[in-house]
This record gives structure tokens, C-alpha cells and sequence, in this order.
């Protein structure tokens, strides 16, 4: 019974997980498909005084208040108040945020294979993403390296994110 | 003064006496008598006749009256009476004849005292006759005296000289020697006069040789002048000849100038209406490619709606990705086929929608770029068309303007044609004028060569006629006038101041030794002096 469970994890050893790959702050970065619960276009938020430039205010989904996040100006603060055309809702234990993002769209791990060559092969990698690589470390997320429809980029999950100090702290102050 | 003693003298002797002038004063009243007598003697003898005659008539005709016994005793009466106042008459006339019997020895009286008259005068006549001939006899012998003593007088002259004069008296000779005198003061005056004449004539024939001289050297250098004249006039006419020439050639010019003008106005005409065809044309195209342009606008517009759809179904598609990744982790903890088939469904779904959005992606970029294509292409048409447009109006307002420019041009050759043909008529007849002068310029240098030999011959001339004036003031000069004679009269003549070359300063033309140039070169000649 083991083996034949065995057999089928075995057979089904790569499964390929599915990504959101956002752009944002001049860089490509992905988070877990799981973490996401709807894309958003179209919604206009409602800004709230005294808060952080990057922080655009609060918008009612299904009944509930989201908390929408620039993105862009988050992980780019230097650039001012933006606001992309893109929400990326992603929950994290019942709560839900809205990150606004410049574009966005879905894509799937790489084979083994590939990540093989990638080891094998440094220089035959993808170029690095455009903008300041590294930005959402810097603003104290955990985040991790993958190779992403081709590309390699920074993935990282809502639970990271929703843990970075920065991310919560929403006052103008800052 | 005495010379009215002859004349006295002479008139006595002619005086006739009385034995001549009173039978010639008789003599034709007595023949006139004698006549007169005659004439009523004969005039008497006819009236008697008649009256004979008349009363014999009567008689003749009384006769068968009185035979005619039974006529009218009133008519018998009458001639009878008749006959009666005849013979009454008759003897009237005869009664006058008897009383005047002197009548009959009147004529044979008047002739002799005719006889007697005739005689006497021929006594007087030979008395007159006689004392004549004594009076000529003592006049002869005086006149011959005062002849001689003239004679006296008048023998100096002989010698030349002219301080003589005759003694005047009452002789015969005294008129003679008045008018000698007056001859000798006349001759002296003559010789005074012909002296100076004659010095005067010198000097005057020596200025009328030097200003012949001048003349004959002016004739000369007129001579000349009228010589390169006429060679000008002769260039002058062939450079108007070429003008003429010239003239016709541009006058046929102009005629082919305004053919090519009518020609162009026709291919103006024709292309105006080519271009007004292709502006109309290019309207359309404008109008055309303009609703083509409104056309893509409008499909942009649709496109844009695709691209709306396309990023809603990529939005859809995620959404559809994201529930299936949600499906497939509650699969992951349910052991539910359906769920998992369901899972599946919503991954194939998400698959699909993502190809179609991609799909609409892809022909919504492509039809957005073919459509920016073409408007680019609408707007370059546009554009250009404008351009074309704006071009052609030009053309046609140009081809309006150049029609006029044409018409200009016709009308300018027109009448630069009548110009240049009126311009060669003109010369031509300026060609024939100035030829025409050319001949009279070498009649006139003929004239200036006969006037230059003929004052040539006139200089001759005046040297001999100098040498003559300076002979006859030598000859003049042998006779002797009186000391304090005053000079006759004054010459009029001015001495010449000789001028010689001063119409040099007169010409046009400034005088040089080499002949103008033939006809075929046409140099220009040197205008020099102020005095033209």
C-alpha cells in the first residue's frame, strides 16, 4: 500500500504550481496562486488622511473593507503616489488585502530539468528583472528565487508579507 | 558869259529883209484869190445849165397838156404856172450874171500880180545872199585866230599835263575852251579817281587772293569732309540696310512668337481643364481617404472594446487559474473524484480562457496595428493629397496667370510686329533717303572739287588782275595833278584779315588724313569740336 502510495507520488513527482506573476516597481514577482483569491481591474479605492503615500485606502469587496497597497510605490517609495490598474487580492487567515499592481498574469513553475540546467548553466539563465532586484527583501519580505515561465524572479507568499513590519504599518510617518 | 555874242551874231544874220518875207506873205493870198474865182466862175455856168434843163423838162412836159382838149383846165393851169415860175428863174439868175461883170477880169488880174510877186521875191532872196557871204568871210578869219590860241593852250596836255586850262573869251573857240577846261578838270578828276581805284583794286585783289586762297584751301578740306561724309552715309546706309533686314527677321519672329502664344493658350486651355478634371478627382480621393481615416477611427474604437474583452478574459482567465489553484488545494485534502474532475475542468477552463485572451490579445494588438497603419497611411494620403491639392490650385491659378501672361504676349507681339514692320519700312526708306544723300553728298564733292579748281582759276585770275591794277597805277602815275587836289572819294573796301583755317574750328567731324573705313566696317565717327 506504501509503495503503490509511493508509486503514484513517484509518478506525479512534479507538479507544477501555479503563480501570479505581478509587475510592479519595475520588476517581475510572483506569489502563489493559493495566496490569491480574485484579480481585480476597474475598482477606484477610497483614500484615507494620514496615511503612507503608497497606502491608497480601503475598498469594499463582497461586503467586506480591503486595505489596498500600492505596490509600485510600496517597493518604490522614492517614486511617489501611484496608483496601477491591477488589485491582486490575496487573503491570509480570512483577511483579505488588495495589492494594486502595474500588470499581472499567471504562469507555472519550471521542469526539474530545467531548474538542472539552470544550476548547470549560470550564464544560459534568464537576465535579471528590470528595477532594484532584491526590493521586496529590502522592504523585510522572505522571499525566495524561482524560475517562472522562463524567467527568474522573487516569489513570495502572503503570509511573508503580511509578516514584513513595513507592509503593516500604514502612517504617513513613515 | 560872252558866248551869247554869236549866237547874236548869227541870229541877225539869219534875219531875212522885207524884200523877202512880204512876197511870201502876199504871194499865197493872191494865188488863194485866183482860185476862189475860178471855183464861182465855173459854179455859175453849171446852175445856168441846170436851169435850162429844168425849164426844157417842164416844157415837155406842158406839151400834151395843152394838146388835150378835153383834160382838166385846173392842170393846164397849173403847169402853165409852173412853167412860168422856171422861166422867172431863169431869168433871176441871168439878171445876176449881168450885174457882177467884173467877175470875167478878175482872174487874168490876180495872175499877173502872182508874176509880179515872184519876181520881187527873187530880188530879195539874191540881196539876203550876198550880205551872207560878207558876214561868213570876217567870222572865218577870227575863229581861226582863237583856234589857234586853243591850240596853244591845249599843248601841254599832250605831255600828261593836267594843270592846263584854256583861255575863255568871247571868240568862237571860248565855249570850246570853257568846255575844255571842264574836260581837263573832269580827265583830272578821272586820273585822280583811276589812281586810286587802281591802288585800292590792288589791295583789294590782294585780300581777294589771300581769302581765295583761304576759300580754295576750305574748298579743299569741304571737299574732303564731304568725301568721308558720304563714306559714312555710304556705311550708314548698309548698317540701315542690316537694320531693315533685322527688322523683317524679328517681325517674322514675332509672327511665329504669337502662333507659339495662340498654340499655348490652346495647350493652357487643354491642360486648365485636365487640371480642374484631376482637382475634382483628388477632392473625391480627399473626401474618400477622409472617411476611410473615420472608418479606422472607428475600428480602433472597436478595438479598443476587443482589447477591453481580451483583458477581461486574461483577467477572467487568472481568475479562473486562481480557482482552480484554490480547487486543487481543497482537492488535495478531500479524496472527491468529482472535485478533482471538477479541478481539472477549472485548470482546462482557466487554459482556454487564457488562449482566447491571448488570442484576442494577439488580434486586437495586430488589427490596432494594422489599423494605426492605415491611418498613418490615411493621414500621409491626406496630406499628400492635401498638398496635391494646394498644387494643383496653383497649377490652375498659374495656368490662369500664364494665360494671361499669353495673352499679354500675343498682344506684346502683336504689336511689337506692327513695331519692327513699320521700324523696317521705315528704315527701308531711310536706307533709300540716306542713299539718295550719298549721292548728293558726291554731287556736292564735285561741286566742292569745280568751286576748289574754279577759285583756283579765280586766284589766277586776281594775279593777273593785280598785275593789270599795279600797270595802271604806274600809267596814272605819269600824269601831273595839281599839288593840293584832295582825294577823290574813300575806298569801301576793308583790308582782309586774311583767315586762314578758321573754318577748321567749324567742323563736326575732326579732320584726319586717312580715309573712313569701307563700307562693311561701321566705325563710329569722332564727334570733336564745340562749334558743331
Amino acid at each position: 500500500m506504501s509503495e503503490s502510495a509511493s508509486a503514484p507520488v513517484t509518478a506525479t513527482a512534479f507538479v507544477p504550481r501555479r503563480w501570479v506573476v505581478m509587475h510592479a516597481a519595475g520588476q517581475d514577482i510572483a506569489i502563489d496562486a493559493l495566496s490569491v483569491r480574485e484579480i481585480h481591474d476597474g475598482w477606484q479605492a477610497m483614500p484615507l488622511p494620514g496615511t503612507a503615500a503608497w497606502f491608497l485606502g480601503t475598498l469594499v469587496v463582497r461586503g467586506r473593507v480591503v486595505p489596498v497597497t500600492s505596490f509600485d510605490a510600496w517597493l518604490d517609495p522614492e517614486g511617489g503616489r501611484r496608483a496601477p490598474p491591477f488589485g491582486v487580492e490575496v487573503t491570509v487567515g480570512g483577511d483579505a488585502y488588495l495589492l494594486a499592481v502595474s500588470d499581472v498574469r499567471h504562469a507555472m513553475d519550471a521542469s526539474p530539468d530545467r531548474e538542472a540546467d539552470r544550476d548547470a548553466e549560470p550564464a544560459a539563465r534568464s537576465p535579471a528583472p528590470a528595477g532594484s532586484p532584491g526590493a521586496l527583501a529590502g522592504r523585510g519580505v522572505r522571499v525566495e528565487r524561482r524560475t517562472i515561465g522562463g524567467l527568474e524572479m522573487d516569489t513570495f507568499t502572503a503570509g511573508a508579507l503580511i509578516a514584513a513590519p513595513a507592509f503593516g504599518d500604514v502612517t504617513a510617518s513613515r | 558869259m560872252s558866248t551869247n555874242a554869236p549866237h547874236r551874231t548869227s541870229a541877225a544874220s539869219r534875219a531875212w529883209p522885207v524884200e523877202v518875207w512880204l512876197p511870201l506873205l502876199l504871194l499865197p493870198l493872191v494865188l488863194l484869190s485866183l482860185a476862189f474865182v475860178s471855183f464861182g466862175h465855173g459854179l455859175a455856168d453849171a446852175n445856168r445849165a441846170a436851169t435850162l434843163e429844168q425849164a426844157r423838162e417842164r416844157w415837155d412836159a406842158l406839151e400834151p397838156l395843152l394838146l388835150d382838149e378835153p383834160g382838166d383846165a385846173a392842170a393846164r393851169l397849173e403847169a402853165v404856172r409852173e412853167v412860168n415860175d422856171a422861166l422867172d428863174v431863169t431869168r433871176s439868175r441871168r439878171l445876176a450874171v449881168s450885174l457882177a461883170p467884173w467877175v470875167r477880169w478878175a482872174a487874168p488880174v490876180l495872175a499877173v500880180v502872182s508874176v509880179a510877186l515872184c519876181l520881187w521875191l527873187w530880188l530879195g532872196l539874191s540881196s539876203m545872199r550876198r550880205a551872207r557871204r560878207r558876214i561868213e568871210n570876217g567870222r572865218t578869219r577870227r575863229d581861226q585866230a582863237a583856234i589857234l590860241a586853243l591850240l596853244d593852250d591845249m599843248t601841254p596836255l599832250a605831255d600828261g599835263d593836267l594843270t592846263v586850262r584854256a583861255t575863255v573869251d568871247e571868240a568862237m573857240t571860248g565855249a570850246l575852251a570853257d568846255a575844255f577846261n571842264q574836260a581837263v578838270t573832269a580827265l583830272r578828276q578821272l586820273v585822280a579817281d583811276t589812281g586810286h581805284s587802281a591802288k585800292e583794286v590792288g589791295r583789294a585783289v590782294a585780300a581777294t587772293r589771300t581769302s581765295t586762297r583761304a576759300l580754295s584751301s576750305a574748298a579743299s578740306v569741304q571737299s574732303r569732309e564731304i568725301m568721308r561724309a558720304s563714306n559714312y552715309l555710304n556705311v550708314m546706309s548698309g548698317a540701315i540696310a542690316e537694320l531693315s533686314m533685322n527688322a523683317t527677321d524679328s517681325a517674322r519672329k514675332a509672327t511665329r512668337t504669337r502662333t507659339a502664344a495662340a498654340d499655348g493658350r490652346a495647350a493652357l486651355d487643354r491642360a486648365g481643364v485636365q487640371l480642374d478634371r484631376i482637382s475634382d478627382e483628388a477632392a473625391l480621393t480627399m473626401r474618400l481617404t477622409h472617411r476611410l481615416a473615420d472608418n479606422v477611427r472607428a475600428i480602433d474604437a472597436e478595438v479598443e472594446t476587443v482589447r477591453a474583452i481580451a483583458t477581461r478574459s486574461e483577467l477572467l482567465s487568472l481568475n479562473t487559474t486562481v480557482r482552480a489553484a484554490a480547487a486543487s488545494q481543497r482537492v488535495a485534502g478531500s479524496d472527491a473524484m468529482l472535485d478533482e474532475r471538477s479541478t481539472s475542468d477549472y485548470a482546462r477552463l482557466a487554459d482556454d480562457v487564457s488562449d482566447l485572451a491571448t488570442v484576442l490579445g494577439s488580434a486586437s494588438r495586430e488589427i490596432s496595428s494594422l489599423t494605426a497603419v492605415i491611418r498613418d497611411d490615411a493621414d500621409e494620403t491626406l496630406r499628400a493629397m492635401s498638398t496635391t491639392v494646394a498644387a494643383l490650385r496653383s497649377g490652375v491659378d498659374q495656368t490662369g496667370a500664364l494665360q494671361g501672361h499669353l495673352e499679354t504676349i500675343d498682344t506684346s507681339a502683336g504689336a511689337l510686329d506692327e513695331l519692327i514692320g513699320d521700324t523696317a519700312n521705315r528704315a527701308a526708306r531711310q536706307a533709300d533717303v540716306v542713299r539718295r544723300l550719298s549721292g548728293n553728298m558726291t554731287v556736292l564733292n564735285r561741286l566742292g572739287r569745280d568751286g576748289a579748281a574754279g577759285l583756283a582759276a579765280a586766284s589766277g585770275s586776281l594775279d593777273r588782275l593785280q598785275a593789270l591794277a599795279e600797270a595802271l597805277d604806274a600809267r596814272v602815275a605819269g600824269f601831273r595833278l595839281p599839288v593840293n587836289d584832295p582825294a577823290p572819294w574813300t575806298s569801301g573796301i576793308e583790308p582782309s584779315d586774311g583767315g586762314t583755317g578758321a573754318y577748321e574750328e567749324d567742323l563736326f567731324f575732326e579732320p584726319t588724313t586717312d580715309a573712313p573705313a569701307a563700307a562693311g566696317s561701321a566705325t563710329a565717327p569722332t564727334a570733336t569740336t564745340s562749334g558743331a
